[in-house]
């Protein structure tokens, strides 16, 4: 067996020698000669073998010389009449096409709408409860299991204050508190760091939602102030949808994606 | 044995019910009435005094008598200037349609009292009359594309049609029956335009090419005539008072240039530089030994000496494309020697005869005039070779909120109507260019517009897909033309005949 592409390596350090190209021509003249001769030689199953196959050899050269032909030829293009044909007076006013252009922007405005219900991570993992949320047992004798810890990254917004202690049933611990998410503009190819003004909706359960906990596939809302975005009619928007594409909690940052 | 009396008259019933007593006549006012020529603003008759209910039959033949011609009765639109409103919008003349009681001391706007001394407007109208077209008579299949032009010939027997599937179609008008396919042109048939004696026709395609068809026996006369490089936007022939026997062709294009061909040798004889942007529209003048006018998208409009080529005036005003351009001999231009007593001329000099009588019968009162209208929503009327003429506007056509979307003289030359985008159309003196009356009623812009040979009727056809004739009294709709399913592209108008084509691909001729 060949080790490695010794041949290509050597050509390459070496070059090749210096009668290579006037040589490797006569062999090909010679080719023709050559093929001769065997398929005179040949007879029997082999020559019926060998003909089939230079039969077809030669069909596919000839379909291959005239496909080159027909490419060569300039043709007067008759039938390349365009349609929506329309009168001289509204020929330069194609940007003010019609009703039909109209009504396609309309399907396509449509289009758009759906299309904030169709976002990049149309699937997420299911989280059981136990994932989620860690059991924390209170009382004197530790006998008490009423209260959850959220093992999750979660946005607690900014004028929450803590319920008292015997109240609080859900924690959120602080240092799983985010605040800030990188969000990638799908068609800038930017990636921005904006503040996050609430969790708009995580697809595992209401309840994580109201919680404002945050998984791979929820939707939150930024602020793109800074974005300097503009809508349809001209306002400067100020909050818009993101889905989160990481796992939070894993990676301990917020890398998200703009839905536009 | 007393006479019996006989039984008192039987009352006549209707359905039961006793005809009303006849409401005795009203007193009517008396009032002065000043006749006033519209062409000179001259008197026709000394002031007289006229019961206000006098009957606008009984007045055309009070002004018939008065003028003291000899002539045949002519028959006359009367009207009554109304003074400037506020509302810019509003007529700014009253017509006169039943009497003066009536439809002057009773308008609304109560500016006429009986006191006052009306100076009653009179204008002579065409001696014949053109009836409203009402119904669809025919819807005529064979194209296979929108219809994108679609031209009377000058005697109204046959009409040609341009379309988007690169025929060019003529059809007999007598019978409403095909006659002819004109196949040729490798791309859309974009204007077709009849030579004034109905000898020739050319179409102008979006190949570029221009062509020559004898509509007899539908033959092309020789191969295109080749030259231009982009699409032919308009054509136009020479007037047949200037040359009768082999009248040349001018064609405009998108490539910047215009081309004049000589059609007996089909040579081309020479061409038209100096737009810088695409030529919109060609009109060949009648004036001199004959003027084209050409308007462009380089917001110009260029008048030349049609003998030699030879700029003459380059006009600036607007601002923006300009894309219509109308002359007031238009419609004399277009139908030649032909007027409504149907005389076929049977010589070159009979027919220069007749052609030139007809033209100089309309310049006599104001010349050539030009109107252009422009994307700049405006339009200018002009006269070029006027005593104030050159390259100063005579006026300023404003109003229009889009932009103008054909323009168009009334045959007799004394209105003019332009149509726009903003879906209305607008109607103007035709000699001084001011502004008339709005027409309001289509819910799509307007696309073009045609005139009944008479001056008494106006056609629109609209994006809206339906056609529309104006009543030119009460500046509203006389009859609405729906029955199209798609855009209506183009709109002719001949005899008692109006015929209109769009994208359903149908053609309809519509009549009375």
């Amino acid at each position: 067996m060949p080790q490695n592409e010794y041949i290509e390596e050597h050509i390459k350090r070496h070059g090749r020698r210096l009668d290579h190209d006037e040589r490797k021509r006569k062999r090909e003249a010679r080719e023709a000669h050559r093929a001769s001769a065997h398929a005179q030689k040949l007879f029997g199953h082999k020559a019926k073998l060998l003909h089939a196959r230079r039969h077809a050899e030669k069909v596919q050269l000839r379909k291959t010389l005239r496909a080159h032909d027909t490419r060569n030829v300039k043709t007067t293009d008759a039938a390349s009449t365009p349609d929506g044909a329309r009168p001289a007076y509204l020929l330069d006013r194609e940007d003010q096409k019609d009703a039909k252009a109209l009504s396609t922007a309309l399907k396509q405005k449509r289009k758009d709408k759906a299309a904030r219900f169709a976002v990049p991570l149309p699937k997420v993992r299911g989280i059981a409860e136990d994932e989620m949320f860690k059991v924390v047992k209170t009382g004197k004798s530790k006998s008490k299991a009423w209260k959850r810890m959220v093992t999750k990254a979660t946005f607690v917004g900014d004028s929450f204050t803590r319920k008292p202690v015997k109240l609080e049933r859900f924690i959120r611990p602080m240092a799983l508190r985010y605040k800030k998410a990188n969000v990638t503009h799908p068609e800038l190819k930017a990636t921005f760091q904006l503040q996050i003004i609430g969790v708009k909706k995580n697809p595992q359960s209401p309840m994580y939602t109201q919680l404002g906990v945050m998984t791979k596939g929820t939707v939150i809302e930024v602020n793109v102030s800074e974005l300097g975005m503009v809508t349809a009619g001209g306002k400067v928007v100020f909050g818009k949808y993101a889905q989160i594409t990481n796992n939070p909690e894993n990676d301990g940052c917020i890398n998200a994606v703009l839905l536009v | 044995m007393a006479t019996l009396l006989p039984p008192p008259k039987r009352q006549k019933l209707y359905h039961g019910i006793a005809a009303p007593e006849p409401e005795p006549e009203k007193p009517t006012p008396n009032i002065v009435v000043q006749f006033v020529s519209e062409e000179d603003g001259q008197p026709l008759a000394p002031a007289v005094n006229l019961p206000a209910n006098f009957s606008r039959a009984n007045l055309e033949s009070l002004v018939n008598k008065l003028s003291n011609k000899d002539d045949d009765p002519v028959p006359f639109a009367f009207h009554v200037a109304l003074k400037d409103l506020a509302d810019t919008n509003a007529p700014t003349r009253l017509a006169i349609s039943n009497s003066i009681e009536q439809d002057v001391l009773d308008h609304p706007s109560k500016q006429f009292t009986t006191e006052d001394i009306f100076i009653v407007q009179c204008a002579p109208q065409a001696v014949f009359r053109v009836r409203p077209a009402t119904r669809c008579s025919s819807t005529l299949n064979g194209h296979s594309a929108a219809i994108l032009c679609a031209s009377f010939s000058p005697t109204g027997n046959m009409l040609a049609t341009g379309s988007g599937d690169n025929n060019a179609r003529l059809w007999d008008l007598n019978t409403e029956t095909p006659s002819h396919v004109l196949s040729g042109h490798k791309g859309w048939v974009l204007c077709v335009e009849w030579e004034a004696r109905e000898r020739k026709l050319a179409t102008g395609g979006h190949d570029g090419h221009v062509r020559l068809w004898d509509p007899k026996t539908g033959k092309a006369i020789g191969d295109a005539l080749r030259g231009h490089t982009k699409w032919v936007t308009s054509l136009a022939w020479e007037p047949i008072h200037i040359n009768p026997s082999a009248p040349r062709l001018a064609s405009s294009s998108k490539d910047c240039t215009v081309k004049v061909w000589n059609t007996a040798t089909r040579a081309l004889q020479y061409t038209l530089g100096g737009h810088t942007v695409s030529v919109n529209v060609v009109r060949w003048g009648g004036s001199g030994k004959g003027v084209l006018y050409t308007a462009s998208s380089d917001r110009t409009v260029r008048v030349w000496d049609a003998e030699q080529g030879r700029p003459l005036y380059t006009l600036k005003e607007h601002a923006h494309w300009v894309t219509t351009l109308t002359l007031n001999t238009d419609f004399v231009l277009r139908t030649g020697p032909f007027d409504h007593k149907a005389k076929v001329p049977a010589s070159d000099e009979e027919a220069k005869e007749a052609a030139l009588a007809r033209y100089n019968a309309l310049v006599a009162t104001n010349g050539e005039l030009l109107i252009t209208g422009s994307d700049d929503h405006t339009l200018f009327l002009w006269d070029i070779f006027g005593e104030s003429g050159g390259t100063k506007p005579k006026a300023r056509l404003t109003g229009h909120q889009r932009q103008i979307a054909h323009v168009a003289f009334s045959p007799d030359g004394r209105w003019v109507a332009s149509a726009a985008f903003d879906n209305s159309v607008r109607l103007w003196d035709g000699r001084t260019g001011k502004f008339v009356a709005t027409l309001r009623g289509h819910v799509g812009a307007v696309y073009r517009l045609a005139w009944s040979a008479d001056s008494r009727l106006l056609v629109s056809a609209s994006k809206d897909s339906t056609v529309k004739i104006w009543n030119l009294k009460t500046y509203k709709i006389h009859t609405d033309l729906p029955g199209h399913t798609d855009e209506v592209y183009c709109v002719d108008f001949v005899a008692d005949k109006i015929v209109s084509g769009g994208g359903d691909t149908t053609l309809k001729i519509w009549k009375n």
